[in-house]
């Protein structure tokens, strides 16, 4: 029990502490309301537009296939270094996994996800009829 | 691995490998869904009559992954057929999505997704193992979040795709979490032994929280009473083929998984579990039909009702040995006829941008569509379990399976819900063949004002013509009459499958 109650008193402190910082600056803490207190830049310029921009989602795919076949080359090391062990069996089990993540890539390829920038633009403009 | 265990595997191995072909024909054949629609139901064909090659080999057990035998083998044709049914009634409904529509995609993914579920479902059918379970959990899981939202044109079936990503997240980690439980008790991943230790003398109570973890993971996909909030909603937002899947497919493989896991081991004639199982069957029961009563979207109200017929299921499947495995496989027959013949009528009606969802659109239908409100109308009586349909033999079946033991009181509460439930079912059928009001039949074919839809728009003259969707009701609707007048063929085949249960 004496482990628990230590530990009970390790949150009290924990808590006490946490709650005094609090209340403490609460009630000493300066406060002002000047004209450009809520403002991001005080002193600077005058913020414009807003700050939820639209990115371009083909960061986020490259991101995520980077993370696939990475996955991919995990797997394979991890066959690397039993290579020999595994034998023949182990060849073909990951034969077949290659396999599934070759037409993985395939597809991705096929449907343009590698494409992106100002060319995947074109033509997606050409396709909604806006001739450049 | 011997060249009989793949045998033994080959409908999973077919799918799996036929999944690959239909992602690939996807990408390359063209802006077209049809050669991916194609592929896919070659596959799926072909997959069907692997299982006659692999019941050459049956028993056998594959590792300690999974085994195969008949009640499996079973389970495995009646998921690739139902998948096989699935596609047929999805194509015309999921093809306003293919072409210039979509910005080029083909929407062949779909086909693929579709084949990759089943193969999940298979293996789940099989599972003796908490890896496959999870594995095959998980590939039905992530292929019906896509599926769920794959109309990307509408909100709402994105949402409800995200509400059944999280759900689904939030309970794979409850039946993970039972599962590393389950082997810090037993050392073991098989499911063999986790019942053999909940059933001998005093269970740890490791096992007993890894059952109750599990109970929550395997309640969700089940959508058994406390964990059936996620079923209006996605039912109600997911395109109705994929609904129709949720509800057979995904349903059906962990009600066979359940059977295999408590049949053989005498877990349900041992101590409390039953119990567990027990309230979670009535309370599905009450639930399903009392909520169905007041509702007024007819795939809202195929969704209680499925939550209902999930207790029917449990009941059965705490049947115990010998009993359980017969009366699930026979019911989920007749509940997979009936549903795809209610999903697919629904299908047929909502091709293009109309669904044809809220009840008041349905008024009339028999004068308009006279077959299909026919089918309908065969597969509500079949679901409210009228005699001479399917529903009423596999209710029967369930009835004389839980007369043993302190199963009578539940078999009394499945005589109670089966009246109340006969209300709903029937408003369908009445609301279908009462004539249709002065407004929408000058309107002509104005669907679904109730629906959303735009009722100005004359509807697309194809939608009209018969179609493989109205094909797939009709198979439904001869199963659930043939099972209904004849079922003694079904049940003696069945009863030879599953005699090792």
């Amino acid at each position: 029990m004496s482990d628990l109650s230590s530990l009970a008193i390790y949150l009290a402190f924990v808590l006490i502490i946490v709650v005094a910082l609090m209340v403490v600056t609460h009630l000493l803490g300066e406060r002002h309301k000047a004209r450009g207190t809520g403002i991001p830049y005080e002193s600077g310029m005058l913020p414009t537009g807003s700050a939820r921009l639209r990115f371009p989602v083909d960061f986020y795919l490259v991101a995520m296939f980077f993370v696939i076949f990475d996955v991919a080359a995990v797997f394979l090391f991890a066959w690397a270094v039993a290579a020999r062990e595994s034998g023949w069996a182990g060849y073909a089990a990951i034969l077949v996994f290659m396999i599934e993540s070759a037409a993985g890539l395939a597809y991705i390829w096929k449907k343009g996800a590698f494409d992106w920038g100002a060319r995947r633009k074109r033509e997606h403009l050409r396709k909604h009829g806006y001739s450049s | 691995m011997s060249s009989a265990d793949f045998l033994a595997l080959s409908p999973l191995v077919l799918a799996a490998g036929g999944s690959i072909i239909v992602l690939l024909v996807s990408a390359f054949a063209g802006k077209r869904p049809a050669p991916s629609f194609a592929a896919a139901l070659v596959v799926l064909a072909l997959a069907l009559a692997a299982i006659g090659l692999a019941w050459s080999e049956a028993p056998r057990a594959v590792g300690s992954l999974v085994k195969i035998d008949g009640f499996t083998l079973f389970a495995q044709a009646l998921i690739f057929a139902t998948a096989f049914l699935v596609a047929l009634a999805s194509y015309r409904y999921m093809a306003p999505r293919s072409g210039e529509e979509s910005g080029g995609d083909s929407g062949g993914e779909y086909y693929f997704l579709l084949l990759l579920a089943s193969l999940g479902a298979s293996i789940l059918a099989a599972a003796t193992s908490f890896v496959t379970l999870f594995l095959g959990l998980e590939l039905l899981s992530v292929s019906l979040f896509s599926l769920i939202a794959f109309r990307r044109e509408k909100t709402i079936g994105a949402q409800a795709g995200f509400m059944y990503l999280i759900l689904a997240g939030a309970s794979s980690a409850f039946l993970l979490f039972g599962m590393a439980l389950a082997f810090m008790a037993t050392g073991s991943l098989k499911t063999a032994d986790l019942a053999a230790a909940l059933v001998s003398g005093t269970p740890d109570i490791l096992v007993l929280a890894s059952l109750g973890l599990m109970t929550v993971g395997i309640g969700f996909k089940l959508a058994a009473v406390p964990f059936h909030l996620w079923t209006p909603e996605v039912y109600d937002a997911a395109p109705t083929p994929v609904t129709a899947f949720i509800a057979t497919v995904s349903k059906g493989a962990m009600a066979v998984f359940l059977v295999r896991f408590f049949a053989p081991s005498g877990l349900a004639s041992a101590g409390a579990y039953p119990w567990i199982f027990a309230a979670v069957a009535a309370l599905s029961m009450f639930a399903g039909n009392l909520l169905a009563l007041r509702e007024r979207r007819i795939k809202r109200i195929l969704a209680y009702s499925s939550i209902a017929h999930i207790g029917y299921i449990l009941i059965a499947i705490i049947a115990g040995p010998g009993r359980a495995a017969p009366t699930v496989a026979f019911y989920l027959v007749a509940y997979f006829a009936a549903s795809l013949g209610a999903f697919a009528a629904i299908s047929a009606l909502s091709q293009g941008d109309a669904e044809h969802d809220g009840l008041d659109s349905y008024r009339g239908l028999a004068s308009r569509r006279p077959g299909l409100a026919a089918g309908l109308a065969l597969a509500m009586l079949s679901l409210a379990g009228l005699p001479l349909t399917a529903g009423f033999m596999g209710k029967f079946l369930i009835f004389a399976a839980g007369e043993g033991a302190f199963l009578w009181v539940l078999a009394v509460l499945l005589a109670v819900n089966s009246t109340i439930s006969i209300y709903y079912y029937l408003r369908v059928v009445s609301i279908m063949y009462s004539p249709a009001p002065e407004a929408e039949t000058a309107a002509g074919e104005a669907f679904g004002e109730a629906a959303g839809a735009t009722s100005g728009t004359p509807r697309p003259r194809s939608a009209r013509a018969f179609g493989p969707a109205a094909a797939v009701v009709i198979v439904a609707a001869v199963v659930v009459i043939a099972l209904g007048i004849f079922p003694g063929p079904l049940i003696d085949l069945i009863r030879s499958l599953t005699s090792g249960y």
